[in-house]
């Protein structure tokens, strides 16, 4: 075969077929980078850190529930009946505050709709580094408006198999998942005693008697003024609602049985204490509330809770319950340790 | 810039091809020589800014001292060691000052601070290649040479970060070849089909066997020694479809711009003998320690035993070269080693049947692999151990996930008794990918000069191939939950 003939059939092969997959993936885009979900189809929406952006770039929404997967169980149906607002969920499991803060920003640049937020204000990453990243290999091209960087999604073998997967999806007659069902995960966890028990780590930890040092604060202080406050400051016109989470008293019990009770509600008091001075933001706490925190049948290990405790924190923040203040966050956080201090952990101290 | 990215194959290689023959269509040949200089620094900058400076400063102050050797006026031998000391001393700096460091504190229990020191890429190659230079024109053959085509031959980009290690004899000639000028299609056809084979090499079939070897690596320390001699298996594999997969792309990129450069692997694991073997891996390796190291410490012309010496220096050198950690320099012994008993008994081994010699050598050859990819000896040491005390004959289930990969998970779905198959037999996807892999490897791999016959389904195999390369360049990563 003449060698011209032979490139001319390479090169209309290559152009074919990056043509072909580019139409299928930018058309059908399963993570709507380039447009909102198209009529007709039904997406199965996974694959969070890579749909997320789109859910914020494109979806109809004034509040948007966010966090860890502290947030993941919730029922956005019954946010948008308490808050009459039309809700949106994008969770990140395992997330810093730093990735939650980006992914807050670029929601309020996206839809100048939004105005309110709702987020997780784990304790597990109040004692980190304010640029601190969990992870590595984030989809950032999906995050940015570069469009060159966007041949990382459209000739990506997985983006092909998620198109094609959506085109099955929607043949098979299944329906897109609405935002009560999207990434949650308690439908798939088994809860109960039994299931925190057995998650729980017996190994002895040498980290006893932690005390809240003063670098320590300091790096609280960073975390939390870069990631959230500063954010808040920039944006007067939208309300960010901070929730603890209620972690279940087996939490509490491991920190009790190696002395740090007290360093652990230190560092929470304290970087509360930094937020409830601002106008537009909201903190609330029901590490308090026994109704929750002692009822293992809502938790799949000692942290996670499944969507009744999302219902009832939603309930709680419509009425105000559980809100921190200036006024009352300190004694708040002494009844915290009381509360831990004087709790019985007979019947989850099994395993020790 | 990677040959495997994206921005490489869209955008910087077209450009720089138009570009080049543009210029050489408009006679205007030095422009085009200088536009491919600047392509090249670009193409290395991309990497790191910082980087081009130590490439142009090493680039400009060789030319200089090169032009000083070839005046061959008193003193220019002086010169000729102070330009290889200089040379020697940028990799010493770079490459292997923190590890002089470390083993000093560890020697003598000193608190010496090691700092942060970014290592540009390739330096090992251009700083090769230059000193190879420098002895060429004490020698006198470079005297005409002027720096436009010095500087493209040093910054070439096929073959800048990783080889292969060209000879100024070889490339600065074809630079000035006024046949070479114009687009040619059978060059382009040959350096695209070459191109895409080596891309398929590194990004679909090295890359896949590199997760698997990466886990097998980090996990080594539970893993059965059935589990560790695959591990150990694979990795010989990657290692060579991974690096001569590059070298493929370099020369199937220098192809189409008209120039050859030299092949540095020609089916090795194929090999009959440690000899047999270094005369097909890393061949411009092997060239310039033989030119350059070997034959001036006097090759085999020194007796018997000064022979033998050679050969461990050499290979010494060669380990050396190759990384800074006593790995490397154990591997490299290893192979001194290999070479000295097969230079002794070689009239004994050469008698055995071919096969069980290929067999042997591989074995021993990827035995050897395991300290070139271990992270210290103590980790090579266990690795080995666990291996040779046999403890048990099981492979992990996160092993074999390593070889559940998107195409044959995809097939698998859609042919319910293949996918009864996989969940029953978890290695199954492993042993259609190994089998594939080593047919390739060892059936129907040619030799690089192997007369190919092209036609429209060559093209059209190459075509897709390429294809499903590019869109593997990007995947969709899995965020493990850590329970944060």
């Amino acid at each position: 075969m003449k060698p011209q003939k032979w490139i001319i059939t390479f090169f209309v092969v290559i152009i074919a077929g990056l043509a072909g997959i580019a139409v299928l993936n930018v058309v059908i885009d399963p993570f709507f980078h380039f447009h909102k979900p198209i009529k007709g189809l039904q997406y199965p929406l996974k694959e969070e850190r890579y749909i997320n952006d789109g859910i914020q770039r494109y979806f109809d929404y004034e509040a948007m529930i966010t966090g860890t997967s502290e947030a993941q169980n919730f029922n956005s149906s019954e946010l948008e009946k308490l808050l009459d607002k039309k809700t949106v969920k994008t969770c990140y499991s395992g997330a810093s505050f730093h990735e939650l803060s980006q992914s807050i920003q670029r929601a309020i640049c996206y839809n100048p709709q939004l105005d309110t937020v709702i987020c997780s204000f784990d304790p597990n990453n109040i004692n980190t580094p304010a640029e601190q990243d969990n992870y590595t290999d984030y989809p950032e091209y999906l995050y940015d408006s570069n469009l060159f960087n966007d041949v990382k999604y459209i000739y990506n073998k997985d983006v092909i198999n998620k198109s094609i997967a959506v085109i099955n999806y929607t043949r098979s007659g299944q329906k897109t998942p609405d935002f009560d069902e999207y990434s949650r995960f308690d439908i798939y966890a088994p809860h109960g005693k039994e299931a925190v028990i057995n998650g729980l780590n017996t190994s002895d930890t040498t980290q006893y008697g932690l005390v809240l040092s003063e670098d320590q604060k300091k790096v609280i202080e960073e975390n939390v003024t870069k990631n959230f406050i500063e954010l808040a400051d920039a944006n007067p016109d939208v309300k960010f609602i901070f929730f603890v989470p209620p972690y279940s008293y087996a939490y509490w019990e491991a920190l009790e049985r190696t002395d740090q009770l007290n360093y652990a509600a230190d560092s929470i008091e304290y970087a509360v204490g930094l937020m409830v001075e601002h106008d537009n933001i909201e903190i609330y706490d029901f590490s308090d509330h026994r109704e929750i925190v002692c009822e293992l049948d809502y938790y799949s290990d000692s942290i996670h809770y499944n969507g009744t405790v999302c219902d009832m924190i939603c309930n709680y923040i419509a009425s105000g319950e559980g809100k921190l203040t200036e006024d009352n966050y300190k004694e708040h956080y002494d009844n915290i340790i009381q509360l831990y201090e004087e709790m019985d952990y007979s019947d989850i101290r099994e395993p020790y | 810039m990677l040959f495997n990215s994206y921005v490489f194959c869209f955008a910087f290689f077209p450009i720089a091809l138009l570009v080049y023959f543009a210029f050489n269509a408009g006679k205007k040949h030095t422009a085009a020589q200088i536009s491919l200089i600047l392509c090249s620094l670009f193409f290395y900058g991309y990497f790191k800014i910082e980087y081009l400076a130590i490439l142009v400063l090493s680039i400009v102050v060789n030319y200089l001292l090169s032009r000083i050797l070839s005046k061959r006026k008193t003193g220019t031998k002086a010169v000729l060691v102070l330009g290889i000391i200089a040379n020697v001393a940028v990799i010493f700096y770079f490459k292997y000052f923190n590890f002089f460091i470390d083993n000093i504190n560890a020697l003598f229990k000193t608190g010496i601070s090691v700092f942060k020191i970014l290592m540009p890429l390739g330096i090992s190659f251009f700083t090769f290649q230059q000193i190879a230079f420098l002895v060429d024109s004490y020698r006198g053959e470079t005297r005409d040479y002027n720096f436009i085509e010095y500087a493209l031959y040093v910054s070439f980009f096929p073959q800048l970060i990783a080889g292969p290690i060209v000879l100024h004899s070889e490339m600065i000639p074809q630079f000035r070849d006024l046949g070479k000028k114009r687009l040619n299609a059978e060059n382009c056809r040959q350096g695209l089909y070459r191109f895409a084979i080596g891309m398929t090499k590194k990004v679909i079939m090295a890359d896949t066997l590199a997760k698997a070897v990466d886990w097998g690596y980090e996990n080594y320390r539970n893993l059965g020694s059935l589990n560790l001699i695959l591990v150990a298996f694979f990795y010989s594999l990657q290692l060579y479809l991974d690096f001569s997969g590059y070298c493929d792309m370099a020369c199937g990129i220098a192809k189409c711009f008209n120039l050859d450069i030299p092949d540095n692997f020609n089916l090795p694991y194929k090999s009959t003998s440690i000899a047999d073997f270094w005369r097909k891996w890393h061949m411009t390796l092997t060239r310039f320690l033989t030119t350059y190291v070997y034959i001036p410490l006097g090759g085999s012309r020194k007796g018997y035993i000064r022979t033998l010496v050679n050969i461990i220096i050499v290979f010494l050198i060669s380990g050396i070269w190759h990384g800074a950690n006593w790995t490397f320099i154990v591997w490299g012994l290893i192979h001194g080693a290999l070479s000295v008993l097969y230079r002794i008994t070689n009239k004994i081994w050469d008698r055995i049947v071919k096969p069980v010699r290929i067999i042997a050598n591989f074995i021993v050859v990827t035995f050897a692999w395991i300290f070139f990819r271990s992270d210290s000896l103590k980790d090579a040491g266990v690795f080995i151990k666990n291996i040779f005390v046999w403890n048990n004959a099981g492979i992990t289930a996160g092993f074999f996930e390593k070889f559940d990969i998107l195409e044959l998970t995809y097939i698998e779905d859609h042919i319910p008794v293949l996918k009864n198959l996989v969940s029953r037999f978890p290695a199954v996807n492993m042993i259609i990918v190994s089998v594939v892999i080593l047919l390739f490897v060892f059936v129907f791999e040619k030799e690089p000069d192997t007369d190919r016959k092209y036609n429209a389904w060559n093209a059209l195999v190459c075509a897709a191939l390429l294809i499903w390369s590019i869109v593997s360049l990007s995947g969709v990563s899995t965020f493990l939950y850590f329970n944060f």
